[in-house]
């Protein structure tokens, strides 16, 4: 639940992409807008909130002149049997550069902030 | 016949009897746990649960109040026919009570270590009542049946420690598996941590496996050794030993051996690729190998206090686990091979598949190597169960490979595939698995047909020695020796002579001198030099010796 790993460059992608989900977690949503591109028009794609056994850990960070692909693992420690079980799979992240930072493009859905026309209202 | 029809009837009846009113018992006492843990875990939460409430609250009543006392009445209906039960009631009852402990065992272990790691877990949808009211109601029921498996009263005469051994079983697979996901966490605990964007501590998740890691283990340590299930040398004792204790954890510990080599062999030649390989499978592998290995080698310890044919049966099972890997791995061989032949797209399979076949290859040798020991001389007849067994596995999987190779190549040239690829390239897979059959299963049939012939020609001299032999030669001839005991030196020296069968007929008198034995050896020697045909030879005491011809066994048929 708690953000256990050090936060990294807030000037690099994936610095960017954990600062944004961090305050996705921890539901400050006017904070997570910040690194969102038309991040003041987004809403949370997933009503529900985050689950607090979620797991992102950063798989790699291709990086270009002004676009960058954050590639993650997207984890759960999904209670079976054993409570030991889970199930994960990769999602990226995409990204434009901002100036001297980034903003976030596309995201996977269970963390993403989603605009009025992409909830089909 | 009027008295014999009637008591065997009435066997059968009594058997059925028996076998009607455990099964009952059996059903009405997982009924009465079920609805004592539904009852215990509403009352708990304090009848407000989230769910339905009226349907849970309406089973566990009925369960309880329905199943507890028809069980009660049921068990005092039948306990008074087991105080002096016949065998077959008695393995009955002890076939019931074990069914009964090992699901009253099981779902009160598992919910109760559920209920201590979900403590440590701090997982959203988590509740401590419900698996609590389970472990407990389900506790109660286990011990009950427990201990009347256990009174002395109506302990069970037949399979009185199937219970305690299944029991035993249970909780060291239980005990391993949960172990090897300990470790592995821990693994995991060490290479993971600096590419962790947000999570929860992975901490708790060790802990959690800590607990059940430890928690089965005591269980296992109880059964193991307070319920001195260590010490119950039966058949079924061995056998579950032998399958739990060493055939399973000797699989795992290959399949992790292999996994490990997989992780090391260097293809394609990069450092990096070889260290995402440890990082993303090396926590499992270590730990599985690590846990299976102990127990394994744990438990193949314990097989010197067991009946030899628990050791050999071991020995076989492991080899033909072995070899089953060896020729799972030539066939990935084969395969990827076939693959790096036949185009050049498959690049990036054919390492992978390689690596793989190559791992399982040379556990798989190494292991077979060391178990079935192929150099050195076996007994032919331990292992043709062993070789009957294989045979049958062979051809099953020649066969499907077969089928699958047709339909393939059928399918290929009808164009049928929508595929671009080569044929080679698409029946490399089951082309893989025909060789490697192939290859064992000669190898295997050349054993086969020397162990026959050495059977064959063994089979005569086990028959009881002086009345049959003279009927059963089937080649050489008989001498039959009378001389007193002590004269090994000319028996053993007669038997290197070649086309002879000798059979000792032990005659009264003192032992026989060396020069004695000498002169009888030379005196019989030179007669079966010059004379074709059974005898029989009467040693005396200075080793002169008298000959009586025998009929051959053509003559003595007519």
């Amino acid at each position: 639940m708690r953000p256990t790993a050090t936060l990294r460059d807030p000037s690099t992608p994936s610095g960017v992409v954990q600062r944004y989900l961090v305050a996705f977690q921890a539901q400050d949503i006017d904070t997570a807008r910040q690194y969102v591109s038309d991040g003041e028009d987004r809403e949370l794609c997933d009503m529900g909130g985050p689950r607090n056994d979620l797991q992102i850990t950063l798989v790699r960070e291709v990086q270009s002149e002004d676009t960058s692909t954050v590639t993650v693992e997207i984890s759960y420690d999904y209670s079976g049997f054993m409570s030991l079980d889970g199930y994960s799979y990769p999602d990226y992240f995409e990204l434009k550069r901002a100036g001297d930072t980034w903003l976030i493009e596309a995201m996977p859905w269970e963390v993403g902030m989603c605009t009025d026309e992409e909830m089909g209202y | 016949m009027s008295t014999t029809m009637p008591s065997a009837t009435g066997q059968t009846v009594a058997a059925l009897r028996g076998l009607i009113l455990h099964g009952l018992l059996l059903i009405l006492l997982v009924l009465f746990g079920t609805g004592l843990s539904l009852l215990l875990s509403a009352a708990l939460q304090g009848f407000s649960s989230e769910g339905d409430l009226y349907f849970e609250l309406a089973t566990a009543i009925s369960f309880t109040i329905i199943a507890g006392p028809l069980a009660w009445l049921l068990w005092r209906a039948v306990r008074g026919r087991l105080i002096h039960a016949s065998p077959t009631d008695a393995a009955i009852w002890s076939l019931q009570g074990t069914a009964v402990y090992l699901i009253a065992l099981i779902t009160a272990s598992t919910s109760l270590l559920q209920l201590l790691a979900g403590l440590v877990l701090d997982q959203p949808w988590f509740t401590w009542q419900s698996p609590l009211g389970t472990a407990i109601a389900w506790s109660l029921v286990g011990i009950w049946q427990y201990r009347l498996l256990h009174s002395p009263t109506y302990r069970p005469t037949e399979l009185p420690h199937l219970a305690a051994t299944l029991g035993n079983a249970y909780a060291l697979l239980l005990a391993a598996w949960t172990a090897s996901i300990a470790v592995s966490t821990a693994g995991e605990l060490l290479l993971k941590t600096d590419d962790m964007l947000i999570g929860p501590s992975p901490i708790p998740r060790m802990l959690a496996a800590v607990i059940w890691a430890v928690g089965a283990t005591a269980l296992w340590f109880w059964h193991w050794k307070v319920q001195r299930v260590q010490q119950v040398d039966d058949a079924f004792g061995s056998l579950v030993l032998v399958l739990a204790g060493v055939c399973l954890p000797a699989l795992a510990s290959l399949l992790a051996a292999a996994a490990a080599l997989n992780i090391l062999i260097p293809l394609p030649w990069e450092a990096a690729a070889l260290t995402a390989r440890f990082v993303e499978n090396g926590p499992l592998t270590v730990a599985v190998l690590l846990v299976a290995t102990a127990t394994w080698i744990y438990h193949q310890a314990q097989l010197t206090t067991r009946p030899a044919w628990a050791l050999l049966a071991a020995r076989q099972v492991v080899s033909g686990i072995a070899l089953a890997l060896l020729a799972s791995g030539l066939g990935m061989v084969v395969n990827a091979l076939l693959a790096a032949i036949s185009s050049p797209l498959n690049s990036g399979t054919a390492p992978s598949v390689l690596r793989t076949g190559l791992g399982l290859l040379l556990v798989g040798v190494a292991a077979w190597w060391w178990f079935f020991r192929p150099l050195a001389p076996a007994d032919p007849e331990s292992r043709r169960i062993y070789l009957v067994l294989f045979f049958g596995f062979s051809a099953v999987v020649a066969l499907i490979a077969l089928l699958v190779i047709a339909y393939r190549v059928v399918e290929f040239l009808l164009g049928g595939t929508g595929l671009n690829v080569t044929m080679v390239d698409y029946i490399r897979g089951p082309v893989g698995w025909l060789v490697a059959t192939a290859a064992v299963a000669t190898y295997h049939f050349v054993l086969w047909r020397s162990d026959r012939e050495k059977l064959h020609a063994k089979a005569p001299e086990t028959d009881s020695p002086v009345v049959r032999s003279a009927t059963a030669a089937p080649a050489g001839r008989t001498v039959m020796v009378v001389v007193p005991a002590g004269s090994d030196r000319l028996l053993s020296a007669l038997q290197q002579h070649g086309e002879v069968r000798v059979h000792w007929i032990p005659a009264a008198g003192p032992e026989l001198s060396a020069e004695a034995l000498d002169l009888a050896l030379e005196t019989i020697g030179e007669r079966l030099h010059h004379e074709p045909g059974a005898v029989l030879a009467v040693v005396n005491a200075p080793g002169e010796v008298r000959f009586t011809a025998l009929a051959g066994p053509a003559e003595s048929a007519t």
